[in-house]
C-alpha cells in the first residue's frame, strides 16, 4: 500500500525500511511504524479472531483498547500490535486462529452464538453433569489467546525508583503545560506519556490555534519542556497504578535505540497531576466490530501519523467535533467520504460544519450507524435516525464510528474515587479529588486548546502550592481565569445505535453483546460490577477499554433508567497488561554467603538455600551423609556455622534487657561459662534458642538460631519499649564467623592452633574462653555440644574465617578431619535428642511441650519475661502434643512430616532419619500426650503414590551417649 | 603483616594491575581497563567502627565532630562520621593514612575494664592501632573484649568485618542507584556529606552520599556482609548499562579529593 506524501505530521522516517515476517511472509515497514500499522500498510486488514465466536477481528483503534489487534509478536503472545514499535527482523504471527486469520476453521462457531448466552459457562453444559468434563475441555481448548512459548528467552528489562515533586501523567497540552507550570516554581517533575512522543491530541491535527497549527504547537510545547532540566520526561511509558501517598508505578516500552524491552518506573510524587485526556467511546450497534469500523480517531491519525489512507470510501458516523475534523481533513488527504452522520441534534462546530458542506461531504445531523454489513470487511452501511425512524445505506470500506468522548479515569479508579456522572459532559468522573491529586485537560471535559492548556497551567500551579513552592493566590488566579472564561463541552447523551442487540459488541475482547447485557440484566444482575461477573464484559486484556463507561449507560438504558444511575466498574492496576518479566526487573538473586562459601564449594559442598542463606547441605552425593555423620562420632568433623545469629548487648540495663526476653535468669551468666538458654513468645511457644555469656561489667556477649539472627534487635527493642533503659545491641553476626569443631579429636586439632590450655579441666564443657590461634586471630571459643560430642564454635573476624578454616584442616588432616555439613548436623543433633526450632517446633509449641521446661526460672516474676504467663498456664493443661522419640520397625525411615495416626491425626514426624552410627530408623515426632509414654505404639502414614504406613514405638531420649559423657570430656 | 590472610567478601571482576597488602588484607588499587565511569569500588578494607551512647554529640574527644542531627555526615580528616539515630554513629577510617580521631594517644594500648572511665578515645580509633593484626604485635592473649572497650559514656563496636563498603563514583552513578533503590538521593533541600539508610537491592543499607554532581556523583553503601556477592553481582547487572565497571581504591580517592 502505498503511502500518503510526507507531510510534516507524520512520526514514519520513509528512509529507514525495517523487513519483517508475518504468518511466513516477509514484508516491510518504517522505522516510526507500530506493529499494526506496518501490518496495515501492508494489506492486512483481520488481525484475529475474537474469543469465543471467531469473528474477524480488524484495527479498530490505536491505543490498545481493545483485544483486536492481540499477536504473538517476537515469541510472545498477546502483544498489542498498535501500540510495539516496529523493529527490524520481527517475527509476527496472528493467534487465535485455526488456520489463517482470513480463512478460520472455527469461524463457524459465530453461527451458534445463540447456544452461548451471557454466563453459559455457568449454565449450559451442566445437565447432566456427567458431560461437563468433556464439554469443559472442549471450550478450555478453543479459549484462551495465545499460546506461551515455553522456550521464550526473556530479554533485558530494567527498572527505576525515583522520587519527584509532582507526576503528571499525560504528555498532551495540558500535561505539559501542567509540567511546565510546576516546573517553572523550581519543583522536580516528572511527564509521562503513554505514546512514543509528546503532544496529544494536537500531534496529528493541522488545524490553527492562535495561526499555529495544532502539531507545531504541541512540539514547541514539547521542545520547551525538554529542555527544562528539573523535567524528566518519559515517552512510551503508561502509568499503571496509583497508590497511597501518590506513589505512581509505570510502564515504558523500550524503543529501538534502548537496551531495554520493557521498564518498571517506580515513582514516589508529592503531587500527580492527571491529564490523561479522552477516548473515544465505542459506538454500539450491529456488526460493530466488522474490520473496516474503526475509530474516527484511528482514521485521522492512520492518515496523519503513518501516512496511511485507511481506505477509499468512508461513512463517519461520530458524536463529536474531532469526527467532523477527521471527515473533512481525511477528505483533503484523498480519502472518498460519502457521508457523516453526527448522533447529535445540536451543538456542533459550525466551522467544521462549514468545512464539510465546502467540501461537498454530505452531513446529517441526528443519524447514527445501526449496522455495519459484509461478512469479513466492511462493504456498507445502514444508517438511522437515532430514534430508528428512517434508514439509509451507504457503500463503503470504512466506517469510522464513535458515540462520543469518555475520559480515561483508570487513575482515578486505582485512587478509589467513585465517579459520578456528569450530566452536561456525559462523562463519568469523580466528584471530587482528594489533596495532591488534580485533574486536567480534555479528561475534566475541556476541548478547545485554550482551555485545555490553561487547565494544564492551573493543575500545574496547584500542584506546585501543595509542595510548598507557590503561594495559593497566583494558582487560584489561573483557576479563576478558567472557571470564568470557559466551559467544559457538552458531550453526546447517546447509549445505543437503533436496533442494537445480538451482534452490538459491548466488549470485544469477550464477545459480549448488547443481548447479554439484556440477559444479565434479566436474570437480576443489577449493577454493573455483577453484570460484568456474568457476561465476562471488561475481563479481557483490554480491562474495560472498550465497555468502559459504556457498560453503566447500556444497563441504565436497559433498565428504562437516566444515565447516571449506574457507575462503572471498578479497574485495578495494571492499567496497562504487562509481562511479568517486567514487574520481575532486574531480579537479583540476593541471598547472603558465608565467608567459607567459597573454600566449602572447592571442596565439593551442595548448597542449599536456608533462609537468607546460602549453606552447604552436604559434603558427597550420598544424601545419607553416612560418612560425614561417622567421621565426627570417630574422628573430628568441620562445619560452617557462620549464620548463627551472634550479638552484643550492653549498657547498664543490658542484664534487665535480657531477663525480659530469655526465659532463664541471665543475672547467673558467668563470665567464661556460657549459659543455654530460651526466648519465647507471648503465647510460650518456643521461639529461640542460643547461649550466653558475659564479657564484662554490663557487656554480654549472645548468640540465637540462623533464622531469628535477623528479628533480634527488633525482638527485644519491642518488648522493652515501655522502659526506659539504657542497653544497646550489635548485630554481629556477619562480623563474626562460626566454625564447629567437633568430634573425639577435636581438641587435639584445636590444641595446635593454641597455646591456651584447652584442657577438660582448664576449658570445660559450657565454657567460654578468648585467645588467639596461632598467635593472631583473636577467637572466641564456646565449648558446646549440638552434635552430642567433644565441640568447639571457634568465632573469629570473617575476614580471616578462610585463613582459620586452613589452619584446622592442615592440623586436623592427621586425625582424619573433614568437613560435614547441615544435613549430617542434622541427623547428629536428633540421635542426641537436640531440637531445632522450626523442626522440632511450630507456632503452637509450648517451651515445656518440648522438655525444655528446665530453662524457665520461675522465680524472676519481676522481670515480666515474654511468655511467662502463658508457660503458667500451659504447664498444667492437658491435651496438648508432647515431643517424643521413637524407633522405626524397619530401616527404612518415614519422611519428615508424616502423620502419626490411630482413626484420626494424633500427631506428626518432626525428623526421621536413618542413624548410621545406631544403624537404627530413628526419629521426633510431636503426639498426644497420651501417646507419649515410653513403649507406646505409633502408627505413621507417610503419603505419597502409594501411600506408606510405618510402625515406631515411644524410646527415651537422647538416642546417643544419654549421660552426655562424649561431649563433657 | 605483609602477608594477606584477612579475605573480602566479594570479588569484583576484571583483573587488577595494581595491588598492595593492607593490614592483612589484598587491596586492588588499579584495575584494567576502568573504563570512564561510572565505576564501583570494593572498601571492605576501610575500618569501621559502631558508636552507640546517649550523647555521642557530648562525648569528649569528639565534640563538634560527631554530628548531631540523625541522617547528618561528616568529613573529619580522612574518616567519615555518620549519625545513624540519636544513640548511634557510624565511623570509617577512609584513608589509611587518616589522623586519630581527637588527638588520642600515638602509642596503643590495650585498655582494661578498670581503665575505660577515663574520658578519651578509644585507641582503636587511633589509625596507628591498625585493628585485630596490631594486638597480636602488642601482646600476647590480649583479651580478644579488650577491643570492644570505650571511655565512659560511648561504647564503640568494630564492625569492619561485619559490612560490605562499597563506592559507586562517577557520571551515571545516581542513576545506577535508581536501578536498586528508591531512596530520594536527588532531593535539593539536603546538603551532602548525608547517610541514608534504607534498602538498596531489598538489602538493610546505609548510604553515604559524599556528593551528588552528575559527573562526579559518589555513594557509598555499607550493608552485611553475607549480601556482599550477590549485591554487588545485582549492582554490575543494574549499572551494565550505563558502563559501570569495576575499579581500584586509587579511583575513589580521585574521585573522593575532587570534592
Amino acid at each position: 500500500m502505498k503511502r500518503l506524501p510526507h507531510s510534516p505530521t507524520q512520526r514514519i522516517d520513509t528512509r529507514h525500511p525495517l523487513p519483517f515476517s508475518y504468518g511466513g511472509r516477509l514484508l516491510e515497514g518504517y522505522r516510526g511504524d507500530t506493529v499494526a500499522t506496518a501490518l496495515f500498510a501492508n494489506g492486512v486488514r483481520i488481525f484475529s479472531r475474537s474469543l469465543k465466536y471467531h469473528r474477524p477481528r480488524g484495527l479498530y483503534s490505536l491505543d490498545g483498547e481493545s483485544s483486536n489487534c492481540l499477536m504473538e509478536i517476537d515469541g510472545l503472545p498477546n502483544m498489542r500490535a498498535e501500540q510495539v514499535p516496529l523493529r527490524g527482523g520481527m517475527q509476527v504471527r496472528p493467534q487465535n486462529v485455526v488456520g489463517s486469520p482470513e480463512r478460520d476453521l472455527l469461524g463457524f462457531l459465530d453461527a451458534f452464538h445463540w447456544a452461548m448466552p451471557a454466563g453459559f459457562y455457568y449454565r449450559v453444559f451442566h445437565k447432566p453433569y456427567r458431560l461437563w468434563p468433556f464439554f469443559q475441555t472442549l471450550i478450555r481448548r478453543a479459549a484462551g489467546a495465545g499460546t506461551v512459548n515455553p522456550s521464550w528467552e526473556p530479554g533485558r528489562y530494567d527498572e527505576l525508583h525515583f522520587h519527584a515533586d509532582v507526576c503528571v501523567v499525560g504528555g498532551g497540552p495540558a500535561g505539559m503545560q501542567a509540567a511546565r507550570a510546576a516546573a517553572q516554581t523550581g519543583l522536580r517533575v516528572v511527564l509521562l506519556e503513554s505514546r512514543p512522543w509528546l503532544g496529544g491530541f494536537y500531534d496529528w491535527r493541522t488545524v490553527e490555534h492562535h495561526g499555529t497549527p495544532l502539531y507545531e504547537r504541541g512540539r514547541h510545547l514539547a521542545r520547551e519542556l525538554e529542555s527544562l532540566s528539573n523535567v524528566r520526561v518519559y515517552t512510551s511509558c503508561t502509568a499503571t497504578g496509583l497508590y497511597g501517598d501518590n506513589l505512581v508505578t509505570a510502564v515504558q516500552e523500550g524503543g529501538p535505540d534502548d537496551f531495554f524491552h520493557q521498564r518498571y518506573l517506580e515513582i514516589r510524587a508529592r503531587a500527580v497531576v492527571a491529564a490523561t485526556g479522552c477516548t473515544e467511546r465505542p459506538l454500539v450497534f450491529e456488526h460493530n466490530e466488522r474490520p473496516g469500523v474503526m475509530q474516527p480517531g484511528c482514521a485521522h491519525r492512520l492518515a496523519r501519523t503513518y501516512g496511511l489512507l485507511p481506505g477509499t470510501a468512508a461513512v463517519f458516523s461520530v458524536g463529536h467535533d474531532l469526527g467532523l475534523e477527521a471527515a473533512a481533513d481525511l477528505h483533503d488527504q484523498g480519502l472518498h467520504v460519502a457521508c457523516v452522520a453526527d448522533c447529535r441534534s445540536d451543538g456542533q462546530d459550525p466551522q467544521r460544519i462549514a468545512a464539510l458542506e465546502e467540501r461537498n461531504i454530505p452531513f446529517l445531523r441526528g443519524w447514527v450507524a445501526a449496522r455495519a454489513l459484509g461478512k469479513k470487511a466492511v462493504e456498507a452501511v445502514v444508517l438511522s435516525t437515532t430514534e430508528g425512524s428512517a434508514t439509509r445505506t451507504i457503500s463503503c470500506d470504512v466506517l469510522a464510528a464513535s458515540a462520543g468522548l469518555t475520559p480515561l479515569t483508570g487513575l482515578f479508579s486505582l485512587a478509589r474515587l467513585p465517579l459520578s456522572y456528569d450530566e452536561r459532559t456525559g462523562y463519568f468522573l469523580p466528584a471530587s479529588l482528594p489533596e495532591g491529586l488534580y485533574a486536567a485537560g480534555r479528561l475534566v471535559g475541556y476541548d478547545d486548546p485554550a482551555s485545555i492548556e490553561l487547565s494544564g497551567t492551573a493543575a500545574g500551579l496547584r500542584a506546585a502550592v501543595h509542595c510548598g513552592a507557590l503561594d495559593a493566590p497566583r494558582a487560584d488566579e489561573a483557576l479563576t481565569e478558567l472557571q470564568d472564561n470557559h466551559r467544559v463541552l457538552r458531550g453526546s447523551k447517546l447509549v445505543l445505535a437503533p436496533g442494537a442487540g445480538a451482534r452490538s459488541f459491548v466488549c470485544f475482547d469477550e464477545d459480549a453483546t448488547v443481548k447479554h447485557v439484556r440477559q444479565s440484566v434479566r436474570m437480576g444482575f443489577d449493577v454493573p460490577e455483577l453484570a460484568k461477573r456474568v457476561t465476562a464484559i471488561g475481563t479481557g486484556p483490554s480491562q474495560s477499554g472498550i465497555p468502559g463507561h459504556n457498560l453503566p449507560l447500556i444497563m441504565a438504558h436497559l433498565r428504562g433508567e437516566s444515565a447516571g444511575t449506574l457507575r462503572p466498574t471498578t479497574v485495578r492496576p495494571p492499567l496497562k497488561p504487562t509481562l511479568l518479566a517486567t514487574y520481575a526487573g532486574l531480579h537479583p538473586d540476593i541471598h547472603k554467603k558465608t565467608p567459607l562459601h567459597d573454600v566449602q564449594e572447592r571442596a565439593g559442598a551442595v548448597f542449599r538455600r536456608v533462609g537468607v542463606w546460602k549453606r552447604a547441605r552436604y559434603f558427597s552425593s550420598d544424601p545419607t551423609c553416612r560418612d560425614e555423620i561417622l567421621n565426627v562420632r570417630n574422628n573430628v568433623g568441620i562445619l560452617d556455622g557462620s549464620t548463627l545469629g551472634k550479638f552484643r548487648i550492653f549498657g547498664p540495663d543490658a542484664e534487665k534487657a535480657l531477663q525480659r526476653v530469655y526465659v532463664g535468669d541471665m543475672s547467673r551468666v558467668p563470665a567464661g561459662k556460657l549459659k543455654y538458654s530460651a526466648m519465647c513468645t507471648e503465647d510460650g511457644c518456643l521461639l529461640d534458642d542460643g547461649v550466653a555469656t558475659k564479657l564484662g561489667e554490663n557487656d554480654y556477649y549472645f548468640t540465637t538460631s540462623t533464622g531469628r539472627a535477623g528479628a533480634t534487635v527488633e525482638w527485644f527493642r519491642f518488648h522493652t519499649r515501655h522502659e526506659d533503659w539504657e542497653y544497646y545491641l550489635v548485630n554481629l553476626t556477619d562480623s563474626l564467623a562460626s566454625i564447629n569443631l567437633a568430634g573425639p579429636k577435636a581438641r587435639d586439632v584445636l590444641q595446635q592452633l593454641t597455646d591456651a590450655d584447652v584442657s577438660n579441666d582448664a576449658f570445660p564443657f559450657m565454657g567460654y574462653r578468648e585467645f588467639r590461634l596461632k598467635g593472631l586471630v583473636p577467637a572466641r571459643v564456646l565449648r558446646l555440644g549440638f552434635v552430642g560430642e567433644l565441640s568447639y564454635e571457634i568465632h573469629i573476624p570473617s575476614s580471616m574465617a578462610r585463613t582459620v578454616w586452613q589452619w584446622l584442616l592442615e592440623a586436623g588432616r592427621p586425625l582424619g578431619i573433614r568437613p560435614f555439613g547441615l544435613e549430617a548436623q542434622n541427623v547428629l543433633r536428633m540421635e542426641k535428642g537436640h531440637v531445632i526450632i522450626g523442626q522440632e517446633s511450630e507456632i503452637r509449641t509450648t517451651l515445656i511441650d518440648l522438655g525444655l521446661g528446665f530453662l524457665w526460672d520461675r522465680t524472676k516474676t519481676w522481670a515480666k519475661t515474654v511468655g511467662a504467663p502463658a508457660l503458667q498456664f500451659a504447664e498444667s493443661q492437658e491435651g496438648r502434643l508432647k515431643l517424643v522419640g521413637f524407633l522405626v520397625d524397619g530401616s527404612r525411615p518415614p519422611l519428615d512430616g508424616s502423620i502419626v495416626v490411630d482413626g484420626s491425626i494424633r500427631g506428626h514426624v518432626c525428623t526421621c532419619r536413618y542413624s548410621p552410627t545406631l544403624d537404627k530408623a530413628i526419629g521426633l515426632a510431636l503426639v498426644d500426650d497420651d501417646l507419649a509414654a515410653l513403649g507406646s505404639r505409633l502408627r505413621i502414614f507417610e503419603p505419597g503414590d502409594p501411600p506408606e504406613y510405618f510402625d515406631a514405638r515411644v524410646v527415651p531420649t537422647p538416642f546417643y551417649d544419654p549421660e552426655g559423657q562424649r561431649m563433657k570430656c | 603483616m605483609n602477608e594477606a590472610y584477612r579475605h573480602a567478601p566479594l570479588t569484583l571482576p576484571g583483573t587488577p594491575l595494581d595491588q598492595v597488602v593492607r593490614d592483612g588484607w589484598n587491596v586492588t588499587l588499579r584495575f584494567r581497563d576502568e573504563g570512564d565511569g561510572p565505576w564501583i569500588v570494593d572498601l571492605s578494607h576501610v575500618p569501621k567502627w559502631d558508636l552507640q551512647g546517649s550523647a555521642l554529640d557530648r562525648t569528649p574527644g569528639l565534640e563538634g565532630i560527631v554530628p548531631a542531627q540523625p541522617g547528618s555526615s561528616t568529613f573529619h580528616e580522612g574518616w567519615i562520621i555518620n549519625r545513624l539515630n540519636p544513640v548511634q554513629a557510624g565511623l570509617w577510617r577512609l584513608r589509611p593514612d587518616a589522623p586519630p580521631l581527637g588527638g588520642c594517644p600515638r602509642t596503643p594500648q590495650a585498655v582494661t575494664p578498670a581503665q575505660a572511665g577515663v574520658h578519651q578515645l578509644p585507641e582503636i580509633l587511633d589509625p596507628r592501632f591498625r585493628g585485630d593484626d596490631e594486638w597480636a604485635l602488642e601482646g600476647e592473649n590480649a583479651p580478644f573484649s579488650d577491643n570492644l572497650l570505650a571511655p565512659k559514656g560511648v561504647w564503640t563496636t568494630d564492625l569492619t568485618d561485619g559490612l560490605v563498603l562499597l563506592a559507586l563514583a562517577g557520571p551515571g552513578a545516581l542513576d545506577v542507584m535508581e536501578r536498586v533503590a528508591s531512596l530520594d538521593l536527588r532531593r535539593p533541600d539536603i546538603s551532602c556529606p548525608v547517610v541514608f539508610q534504607g534498602p538498596v537491592c531489598h538489602v538493610p543499607t546505609q548510604v553515604v552520599l559524599p556528593r551528588r554532581e552528575d559527573l562526579s556523583a559518589l555513594v557509598l553503601l555499607a550493608f552485611s556482609r553475607g549480601y556482599g556477592p550477590s549485591v554487588a553481582e545485582a549492582l554490575l547487572h543494574a549499572g551494565d548499562p550505563l558502563g559501570l565497571r569495576p575499579a581500584g581504591e586509587e579511583r575513589f580517592f580521585e574521585n573522593l579529593v575532587s570534592q
